[in-house]
C-alpha cells in the first residue's frame, strides 16, 4: 500500500467519521432560529422607556452572544407591530400566555409574520419582593427590594417557550427617615442599568452556538 | 367559610420543622363523581414558578388521577393546549380566569364549550389562592414565604366548579434572610390536594 491510497483510506474514514456530526450540525442549525425580535417589558410599575432601554440591552447580549443571527430590536419590533396593527394580537398572546400558560401558536406565528422572525425573546418582571426598613444610624434608614425578571424564548415554528430564566436583581436605597416613603414605583426605572440586568443577560440563550436551548 | 378551613388547614414551616398540610375539599351536591368518564387537566401559569415546575405539577395531577381512578379518559395538558388553540377558545380563557381574578362571575358557557371541543366530563385546573413572599427584617419580622394551592373541577355540562380542594404552606426563617422560593412549597401544597382526590367513574 502507497502512501497515497493509505491518505486517501484514512481521508475516507474521516470522512464517514464527520458525515453523522455534520449532518446533525445541519439539523440543529435548521431547526435553530435565524431572526429574533426582542420585545418589551409591560409592567404597571416600570415606565414604558425603563421597559424598551432593558430590552434594547437583552437585544445587544443576543447579538454579542449570536454572532451569526439576525435582532430586530425592541423599538423595531414595536414599531412594526404597531404599523402592521398587530400590537394588539402581540399583547393577546403574551396576555393568554401568562395567565393560563397556554401560547396560542396560531396567533403567534401571525405575529411572528408580522415581525419577520422566527423566534421572539421576552422578559417581564415577576415579582417584587421588599426587604427592610433597617435603622442604621441616627435617622437613617435601609432600604432593599428584589427584583425577580423572567424571560422566555418563543419559538414561531412550535409556538412552544424553548428557553426559560429567572434573574434576580437587588436594589439598596439608604435615606434620611424623615424623608418621604420609598416609592416601588421608583425602583424598576433603574433596572436597566442595575446588576439586575447584567445577571439575566449573562444567562440569555446562545441559539447559534453549542449550548442552544 | 371555605378560606378559614384553608387557613386551618395551611402548614407552617419554621427554620428546619415542617408540617404536613392539610387539603380541605369541598364538593357540590349536585357533584356525581361515578357518571366522570373523562377529564382533562388544563395548563396554568405563576409567575414565581418556572414551566418546568408548572408541567411537573400538572404531571403529578394527571399521575395521581390515573392512580385513584384508572378507568378514566384522561387529556393531557399538552394535547388540552393543542385542542384550545385549534378551536380559538385560548384567548376567552385568559379573560375568564382574569375576570374571576378580579372577583367577577365570568360566563360558565366558555367552559362548557372547553369541555366540548376537549371531550371530557371535567376540566381540572390548578390555581394559586395565594402566594406571599417577604423578606425578612428587623422591623418586619422574620422572611415569610407562603402559597395556597388549589386544585378545582369545571364540569362541563354547567361549567360550574363542583369539586375543590386547596391546601396552603407557610415557611418562616427566623433569620433576616431572603424569602424562600415557592416552588417546593407549592408542591408540598399540592401533594396535599391530592390526597384528598375523590374517586371519579364507576367502581
Amino acid at each position: 500500500m502507497t502512501w497515497r491510497s493509505l491518505l486517501a483510506l484514512v481521508a475516507i474514514w474521516i470522512g464517514f467519521t464527520l458525515l453523522p456530526v455534520a449532518l446533525a450540525t445541519q439539523e440543529r442549525t435548521a431547526a435553530a432560529p435565524t431572526r429574533v425580535a426582542v420585545t418589551p417589558i409591560v409592567h404597571d410599575e416600570l415606565p414604558l422607556d425603563s421597559g424598551q432601554a432593558f430590552a434594547e440591552r437583552m437585544a445587544r447580549h443576543v447579538r454579542a452572544r449570536n454572532p451569526g443571527l439576525a435582532v430586530v430590536g425592541p423599538r423595531t419590533a414595536t414599531s412594526i407591530l404597531e404599523t402592521q396593527s398587530m400590537a394588539a394580537e402581540w399583547g393577546q398572546v403574551l396576555f393568554t400566555f401568562l395567565t393560563t400558560g397556554i401560547v396560542d401558536g396560531v396567533a403567534l406565528k401571525a405575529v411572528c409574520n408580522a415581525l419577520d422572525v422566527d423566534a421572539i425573546l421576552h422578559a417581564e418582571i415577576a415579582a417584587l419582593i421588599e426587604r427592610g426598613p433597617w435603622t442604621l444610624w441616627r435617622r437613617h434608614v435601609l432600604q432593599e427590594l428584589r427584583v425577580i425578571i423572567r424571560g422566555w424564548l418563543f419559538d414561531c415554528t412550535s409556538g412552544l417557550p424553548t428557553w426559560e430564566r429567572a434573574g434576580t436583581g437587588r436594589f439598596e436605597r439608604i435615606q434620611d427617615s424623615h424623608s418621604p416613603a420609598f416609592s416601588l414605583s421608583a425602583i424598576p426605572a433603574l433596572l436597566p442599568t442595575s446588576l439586575a440586568v447584567s445577571e439575566f443577560n449573562a444567562a440569555l440563550p446562545r441559539i447559534r452556538g453549542s449550548d442552544s436551548p | 367559610m371555605r378560606w378559614a378551613f384553608v387557613l386551618l388547614g395551611m402548614a407552617l414551616v419554621t427554620g428546619a420543622c415542617s408540617t404536613r398540610p392539610v387539603a380541605t375539599p369541598t364538593a357540590h351536591p349536585a357533584f356525581t363523581p361515578g357518571s366522570v368518564q373523562s377529564v382533562a387537566v388544563l395548563p396554568f401559569f405563576e409567575w414565581q414558578l418556572s414551566l418546568d415546575d408548572t408541567h411537573d405539577m400538572t404531571d403529578r395531577v394527571l399521575t395521581a388521577l390515573r392512580h385513584t381512578s384508572p378507568d378514566l379518559t384522561l387529556v393531557a395538558p399538552d394535547e388540552a393546549s393543542a385542542l384550545l388553540i385549534a378551536e380559538g377558545l385560548t384567548y376567552a380563557w385568559a379573560l375568564y380566569l382574569d375576570d374571576e381574578r378580579a372577583g367577577d362571575t365570568p360566563e360558565s358557557t366558555l367552559v362548557m364549550r372547553m369541555a366540548d371541543a376537549l371531550g371530557a366530563d371535567l376540566l381540572a385546573h390548578v390555581r394559586f389562592l395565594e402566594v406571599m413572599q417577604h423578606d425578612g427584617s428587623t422591623t418586619l419580622g422574620p422572611a415569610v414565604s407562603s402559597v395556597i394551592v388549589e386544585l378545582r373541577f369545571f364540569d362541563g355540562t354547567t361549567g360550574e366548579v363542583r369539586w375543590q380542594s386547596a391546601a396552603g404552606v407557610e415557611e418562616v426563617r427566623v433569620d433576616e434572610q431572603p424569602a424562600s422560593p415557592i416552588d417546593g412549597l407549592a408542591r408540598s401544597a399540592l401533594v396535599a390536594v391530592l390526597d384528598s382526590l375523590p374517586h371519579l367513574g364507576a367502581r
